[in-house]
């Protein structure tokens, strides 16, 4: 339905998205772009909408480039592509109450021609919110209800694609379990695609079958989420993985002599992998090698291009093919 | 040796309205006591209460730090406790930094306000830069120009510089990232081991909390529901709500597909 051709963005001189293909089957189990804080996923979500202009590449909904659509199919565009961000108290009008803001989404669709357009208040209740709420303003709700009511409004003009941004990482663990089963209820009860960005891989699997991880601007691994996170093929993801905070996790031996920052209980995180969260992305070869625990004299000198690794899979990473080399991390390519 | 944090009775009020209660607690020197709660729980409340920041309520019960009493004690009294021997560390520390001075011009002053000057501030500054892994050159930014892991890691930093004995970090991690969350709280676990820090560490996220923790306290509407080791909180919960926060954690490996 949706996707990115080599999706290539710059601010000023920087660049920072290179080089970003992927797609967005119709009603496909959602998809996940995972990276940290500066991957450019926020930029790639922008890209997607539209707001701001590709330098090279394109992005394709329904095979039409949308930098090419006229105001129809701009305006169509919009209804059917819909995001939700971080934190719903900078989406809605704090003036508005909250049903005006509904009602203001739904003009447009009482607009076009097709099945009866629903009333605020049923929407309120497809996400969960009593009527009532109606006539609160955003700031008179806790950050669960406003998130719900930013779905609510999503929804509003019947979309058939929504873009997540980090959509439950402002609130409180149970607030975010809810989103998460109201988001999983609408991709199986609407069909309701979603492009679903985060830093976190723990809500991945929620939500999505495939899973693209992000890391300076460039995709260095993607697949299956299944066999992605239960055995990463880069580095970088495990990382991600190994940090993601467990229940009931023990102390893990500590790797070796590795930088020291990322010691510590091994329920937050095997020690190795974390390596360097702080460490700037490398300006030549391979940009995580200042944060890689594998990395050896190639990677100074080439940046591994994205290449087949399994069935479904690619991975940018010299050390890829043979995980479970010599300085290898410990559970690479075995885990379970 | 008497607990480094002790807290009985601890009872803080809004008007009539219970904002916290903590019947007790007790942290020794390199132990953690998390304490766990969802918004509106009383959690960051009580935290507050043991640094003396609770202008307009009404605090009623006991808070020793390092032997010092806490609740009744005036503006002095805390100034010197705060600092010197309690540490709080927030959730976005770039919004307490003074925007328009360099961070190590931040650190001096603070140092100084508590009698650690000259030779004596710049060893201890530089102990403390190395304790946390940052780059000195550090110390020339402002604070918008450090990310949120550089910014947290100088809070505590300033922490281990002011030789507090206490640390009381309220959501420390929840702004950052899930890899430099867990490099700050490997950080954390560190210092309590090398320098016997005690550490009281407010969060929501149980799965955090299991990583760090010795005792947990789980809070709700202003009140205790499970306190107690966090082993047997954590893999055995008494209270119908503590399993509610414990379901609620996401975990890799058990998702729908």
């Amino acid at each position: 339905m949706l996707s990115a051709e080599n999706l290539t963005v710059r601010y000023g001189r920087t660049t920072v998205v290179h080089d970003v293909t992927f797609e967005l089957p119709e009603s496909s189990g959602g998809v996940a772009v995972i990276g940290e804080s500066g991957s450019g996923k926020t930029t790639i979500a922008r890209a997607l909408l539209g707001l701001v202009d590709p330098a090279h590449g394109r992005v394709l909904f329904r095979g039409a480039d949308i930098a090419r659509l006229n105001r129809a199919g701009r305006a169509r565009y919009r209804s059917q592509v819909q995001p939700v961000f971080q934190d719903g108290s900078e989406a809605l009008d704090p003036r508005m109450r909250v049903g005006a803001s509904i009602d203001e989404a739904l003009r447009v669709r009482r607009r076009s021609p097709g099945a009866p357009a629903p009333s605020a208040a049923d929407l309120l209740s497809d996400v969960g919110l009593d009527a009532e709420l109606a006539d609160r303003r955003p700031h008179q709700l806790s950050g669960g209800q406003r998130q719900r009511v930013i779905i609510a409004r999503a929804l509003a003009v019947d979309p058939k694609l929504l873009i997540l941004d980090e959509p439950t990482s402002a609130l409180d663990v149970t607030v975010q379990a809810r989103i998460l089963d109201l988001l999983a209820g609408l991709r199986d009860e609407r069909g309701l695609s979603q492009l679903l960005i985060t830093h976190n891989l723990a809500i991945v699997e929620r939500l999505c079958t495939t899973v693209h991880v992000l890391f300076a601007g460039r995709i260095v691994e993607s697949g299956p989420v299944r066999t992605v996170l239960t055995a990463p093929a880069h580095p970088y993801t495990m990382a991600l993985r190994d940090a993601v905070p467990r229940l009931g996790g023990t102390r893990e031996p500590a790797g070796g002599a590795r930088e020291r920052t990322g010691d510590g209980p091994g329920a937050v995180g095997g020690p190795g992998a974390v390596g360097r969260p702080d460490a700037l992305p490398a300006a030549t070869g391979c940009p995580y090698r200042h944060r890689c625990p594998i990395a050896v004299d190639r990677c100074a000198e080439e940046n591994p291009p994205l290449l087949p690794f399994a069935e479904g899979r690619t991975v940018a990473c010299h050390r890829a093919d043979r995980p479970s080399g010599p300085t290898g991390p410990p559970d690479a390519g075995q885990a379970r | 040796m008497s607990p480094l944090l002790t807290v009985e009775n601890l009872r803080v009020r809004s008007g009539d309205r219970l904002l916290a209660s903590l019947d007790s607690l007790q942290v020794d020197r390199g132990e953690c006591a998390a304490i766990v709660g969802e918004s509106g729980s009383g959690k960051t409340t009580t935290l507050n209460a043991m640094l003396g920041l609770t202008d307009g309520l009404t605090v009623s019960g006991r808070i020793a730090v390092g032997g010092v009493d806490v609740v009744g004690a005036d503006e002095r009294a805390l100034g010197r406790i705060r600092g010197s021997k309690v540490a709080l560390i927030s959730q976005s520390p770039q919004d307490s930094l003074n925007p328009t001075m360099r961070l190590g011009t931040l650190l001096r002053r603070v140092l100084a306000r508590h009698g650690v000057r000259g030779a004596e501030a710049r060893e201890r500054t530089g102990e403390a830069l190395g304790s946390v892994l940052l780059d000195p050159a550090l110390l020339r930014r402002y604070p918008h120009q450090v990310s949120g892991g550089q910014a947290q890691r100088f809070a505590i930093a300033t922490a281990v510089a002011l030789r507090a004995d206490v640390i009381l970090a309220d959501e420390p991690t929840s702004a950052l990232d899930v890899t430099v969350q867990a490099a700050v709280l490997g950080l954390l676990t560190r210092l309590r081991e090398d320098h016997g820090i005690a550490l009281v560490f407010v969060s929501h996220d149980l799965a955090v909390v299991s990583g760090i923790a010795d005792q947990v306290v789980v809070m709700r509407d202003g009140r205790v529901v499970e306190s107690g080791p966090a082993a047997g909180v954590l893999s055995r919960p008494s209270a119908a709500y503590t399993r509610e926060l414990l379901d609620a954690v996401p975990a890799i490996g058990e998702g729908p597909c």
